[in-house]
């Protein structure tokens, strides 16, 4: 069996291993001279002006990061002085910025290029001088309001109001609390559904850092922001606290509020710090994956690439690994319309692997398809994959897939070891008619585990291997 | 030849997988401890230990934090580490670092940290003895209870770090506090500046960065070899203390020069016993040493380190920032002596605010250098920063509007019955000066500074907006609190401490209130527009 296999494999014919060259162009944005330029939020402006902050507190408008030639971009210098910025987006002339202190509406009204009005929109929740207690805010959702996360005091504690939640601000300036249960959020934005979606980092009561659906009056899991349901009306605090060292799976039967990680994005494997949230609005002009959502990772220096399905009233799906080479820790992210990926970031504090103190950068799609797993829908017995290509059906066997599956303590401890693993067995596979999906009979899936599958024998109908082999599917439920 | 031969390799790499694919998930696989590190540790420690990012992140490879008994390093993993450690790296003998390492005990398996570690321990230059599994697990049951990470001083307190066994001091810390003492202050109600490891082992005053207005306590372990009376001569330039096992010694007290030393005994037994000593210098010339003399020893032992050259204080990262030519810099960082949410305005011409959108008031004026950044845009960028500048005048730290029932009714810190203070904004007129904008209940206040070059001071203009149904009673305005108050030369001027005038011009007959420590003007508004003027002069 091994030699015949051994045969099999040396006649297959041999590609070269896709790169991201083929399929996505990166380019760094050059910067003005001189400026540390720590990019903490981006927002897309019209005229194609692209907006950023940076953590130092300046606000810059560049022109010229659409055309082909980067090198003729010039920056404008809008104002010094804002706190920490980590949210901003364009609305009807103002540039609307949750700093660290608060959301404001910042304008140019005399049109000469600077910032001359800083409304403040909410100011209402703690800081304490703590650099831990950062704020993440999103664009504004349908109804108008910006999401803001407020990480907790040192990332461990709640010593001033309402960290650990998720607001809402109205534009006319009323602060709702929305969610608890926020530990060390890295980025908030929307599904293209329109519902808000936010990165947690690991530590404490989170085992692994993971994406989570802001689903209002939900719990997200940390118990430490608890202490203000009292503060708020509309949400009825929770009927149970978490136990300690327990399962996401256990607690949720005790805690009917606490909504799952949607995608854990496994601590190691696929990173260790998510930041910005977005999705691919753009239908095809950003490549294939129209829809689904893109998370950056500052560690890895990555852009990650998520698919959610809804089951059972949670959402949850799979983590595929994306767009790597970026030169120093992601922060934020913005798409434009036209498929212009823009990139920011910084690695002051936080170490990456891009090894520049900072960067601004652009990713836009050559135009040619990876082969690669565009979506990973769980099923009652199994999986159904669907490629961005037709597959080689001969290479589709049992044994060209495998699969492991884990879970986290759910713990007041600074993240977890990977536990309870399990094998499930891939048992049989069939391929669809048009040949562009798979689907995955499996035994032994775990409600609640991560699911790795590892797609190494697949191959494309043209004989191509696929870009990332490695997708990681959340189970928080089975469907029926 | 070669791409063929790379595939041939892949495809039976492949081969063994499909063959044997639990093999690669079965925890009870050994652990593969580089695998762990590039995993886990790579991100900030780097591929090759030196640290991320050309050490901006505390190297591993030849770091004496690894060497000697391996629990420094299991509790380090085990509980994670903050605050300011010393690491040496190769460009610097004495790197600083202020980051935060995160636990990693409740993540990482024992076998896990025992493979990072024995790796960690034995790659890159560094040589230790393997560590053993049931050392971590010792190490993790013997500080199960504990919930914070180490900080640095902590930890090396506990586990000294013993680069040098020669050294008279073992594990010696040093701390240096900054302040101007006439006498030898209680240093156990300070906080130190900086903490370093003097790995000589010598009293030494040469990581003090400053030549005045200092102290320096050194703590570490003197390993005694006879059981007997050993006696200690201490001498120093200004005052000094030494204690063994937590006993005073022998003291050189007040300010004075060198030539003072004082001589103390005390029976000590074999092994190793706590030394702690305490120094400031006031100003002047500064030294100190020590010695000891004991059973067995033929010349008096010297304990302190020669008189450092003059060195330059470590420098603080500085990043100045200054309002550009004819117009305002703003800073909205965590300023010292205001709010979380203080707003620092320079203007150019070396005038400087800092007003609270939480108190809504005027809490900080200072003259000269505006403001540094250099604490808030380095590292993680912790804690507050004071202003850059002279002549820094704290005029308040209370909500600056409230309700007063009476005179004598107290200042409280809540906001003293306004039920709804709502910081707006600013807008940026001439040279980029700004007006705040705020409500005090429903009272809309607008509130602009102007800076006064030739007076030195500023001028402030506060246009109260008042609906025509509701003019608020009682409402108060606190100008100043924490400073004594005296009436001035002038009507309606007040000296605010011994630097500041302020004179208040408010279309209203009722004088301030001037109160301990407090000036508060009383307010008697009208529907419409009021208007009050508040002009501040250093004197």
């Amino acid at each position: 069996m091994r030699s015949l296999l051994l045969t099999i494999a040396l006649l297959t014919p041999l590609f070269a291993a896709p790169t991201q060259e083929e399929f996505y162009l990166r380019e760094e944005i050059p910067l003005p001279e001189g400026e540390v330029m720590e990019i903490g939020s981006i927002a897309l402006m019209p005229e194609q002006k692209v907006a950023v902050t940076t953590r130092r507190g300046d606000l810059w408008i560049c022109e010229g990061a659409y055309q082909d030639d980067l090198s003729k971009v010039k920056w404008t210098l809008a104002h010094r002085g804002l706190h920490e910025p980590l949210g901003m987006f364009y609305q009807d002339g103002s540039l609307v910025l949750t700093q660290r202190p608060e959301v404001s509406k910042l304008t140019d009204t005399d049109n000469d290029g600077k910032i001359d009005s800083f409304e403040t929109i909410s100011a209402d929740w703690g800081i304490n001088g703590d650099y831990h207690e950062y704020a993440f805010g999103s664009p504004a959702d349908k109804d108008g309001n910006v999401w803001v996360v407020l990480c907790l005091t040192g990332s461990f504690n709640a010593n001033s109001a309402w960290r650990g939640w998720c607001v809402r601000v109205t534009p006319d300036g009323e602060m709702i609390p929305t969610c608890s249960g926020i530990r060390s959020p890295g980025g908030i934005g929307f599904n293209a559904d329109g519902d808000t979606f936010y990165t947690d980092n690991q530590g404490v009561w989170n085992g692994s850092s993971s994406l989570k659906w802001l689903k209002p009056g939900s719990f997200q899991g940390n118990p430490t922001g608890n202490i203000f349901y009292p503060n708020q009306s509309d949400i009825k605090p929770l009927a149970n606290q978490p136990n300690d060292k327990s399962r996401i799976t256990t607690e949720r039967e005790r805690i009917p509020q606490f909504i799952p990680p949607a995608v854990v994005l496994p601590h190691g494997k696929v990173g260790q710090s998510p930041t910005a949230v977005i999705h691919d609005h753009t239908s095809g002009k950003f490549g294939p994956f129209s829809d689904q959502v893109l998370v950056g990772e500052q560690t890895h220096s990555e852009v990650q690439r998520v698919f959610t399905e809804k089951i059972k009233g949670v959402y949850q799906g799979a983590v595929i690994k994306c767009l790597s080479g970026f030169r120093a820790g992601i922060i934020p992210m913005r798409l434009s319309d036209d498929g212009t990926l823009f990139v920011g970031g910084s690695n002051r504090g936080w170490a990456s692997r891009g090894g520049k103190p900072f960067t601004f950068e652009r990713v836009r799609w050559t135009g040619k398809t990876p082969f690669e797993i565009l979506e990973m829908r769980a099923k009652p017995d199994g999986f159904i994959l669907t490629f961005t290509e037709a597959v080689d059906p001969d290479s589709i066997k049992p044994e060209s897939f495998s699969m492991a599956a884990w879970t986290y303590i759910y713990q007041s401890k600074y993240g977890s070891p990977e536990v309870d693993q399990a094998t499930p067995s891939i048992k049989s596979v069939k391929v669809s008619p048009d040949g562009k999906s798979v689907r995955l009979y499996i035994d032994g899936l775990v409600k609640g585990h991560v699911h790795h599958l590892i797609s190494n024998g697949v191959k494309s109908a043209n004989g191509g291997e696929l870009w990332h082999r490695d997708a990681y599917y959340t189970l928080n439920e089975i469907p029926d | 030849m070669l791409i063929s031969k790379h595939c041939h390799l892949r495809h039976l790499a492949l081969l063994f997988i499909l063959s044997s694919p639990s093999l690669l998930f079965s925890p009870s696989l050994a652990e593969d401890g580089k695998a762990l590190y590039t995993l886990y540790c790579s991100a900030c420690h780097a591929p090759d230990g030196k640290g991320a990012n050309n050490g901006a992140f505390p190297p591993l490879a030849k770091s004496p934090w690894l060497g000697g008994t391996a629990d420094r390093s299991i509790q380090i993993v085990l509980h994670g580490l903050q605050g300011e450690i010393e690491v040496p790296t190769d460009k610097d003998p004495h790197k600083i670092y202020n980051l935060v390492m995160p636990p990693q005990g409740g993540a990482l398996t024992d076998p896990q940290i025992v493979a990072i570690l024995n790796y960690v321990r034995n790659s890159w230059g560094n040589k230790n003895k393997p560590i053993l599994l049931n050392e971590v697990v010792k190490n993790r049951r013997a500080t199960a209870a504990r919930t914070s990470m180490w900080q640095g001083k902590e930890l090396l307190k506990k586990y000294p770090i013993q680069s040098n066994t020669s050294a008279p001091i073992m594990g010696l810390i040093s701390e240096v506090y900054h302040g101007s003492w006439k006498t030898r202050p209680d240093f156990s109600k300070l906080d130190p500046d900086a903490t370093y490891e003097e790995h000589k082992g010598l009293i030494s005053i040469a990581n003090a960065g400053k030549l005045k207005s200092f102290g320096m306590v050194w703590e570490g372990q003197l390993p005694i070899t006879k059981n007997g009376k050993y006696t200690f001569t201490l001498d120093s330039d200004d005052g000094s203390a030494i204690y063994i096992n937590d006993k005073l010694v022998t003291e050189v007290k007040g300010l004075g020069g060198m030539g003072r030393a004082k001589s103390g005994q005390i029976n000590l037994n074999k092994g190793l016993s706590d030394i702690r000593v305490e120094y400031f210098e006031f100003s002047g010339e500064e030294a100190i040493s020590l010695t000891m003399q004991g059973p067995g020893m033929k010349s008096p032992l010297s304990l302190s380190g020669t008189k450092p050259k003059k060195k330059k204080a470590r420098k603080k990262p500085s990043i100045p920032i200054d309002p550009p030519k004819n117009g305002t810099a703003f800073y909205r960082g965590f300023i010292e002596g205001s709010t979380p949410r203080a707003i620092g305005v320079g203007y150019d011409g070396g005038i400087n605010l800092a007003f609270s959108a939480d108190h809504l008031g005027f809490e900080l004026l200072w003259q000269e250098r505006f403001y540094d950044g250099g604490r808030h845009w380095t590292a993680r960028g912790q804690g507050n920063e004071p202003p850059a500048g002279k002549n820094i005048v704290k005029l308040t730290s209370l909500p600056a509007w409230g309700t007063l029932n009476s005179p004598t009714a107290k200042w409280q810190s809540d906001g003293t019955g306004i039920t709804k203070r709502r910081f707006r904004g600013y807008q940026l007129g001439e040279n980029d000066r700004p007006t705040f904008n705020y409500e005090v209940g429903s009272l809309k206040v607008s509130d602009v500074p102007v800076p006064e070059f030739d007076a030195k001071g500023i001028t402030r203009t506060i246009t109260i907006d008042v609906p025509s149904s509701s003019a608020p009673k009682n409402l108060h305005l606190l100008i100043c609190n924490g400073l004594d108050v005296q009436e001035a030369d002038s009507p309606n001027a007040y000296l605010l401490g011994k630097t500041m005038q302020v004179e208040i011009e408010a279309n209203s007959s009722v004088p301030a209130l001037v109160r301990n420590k407090e000036l508060i003007l009383p307010l008697q508004l009208k529907p419409g527009k009021n208007q009050i003027t508040l002009r501040y002069q250093w004197k």
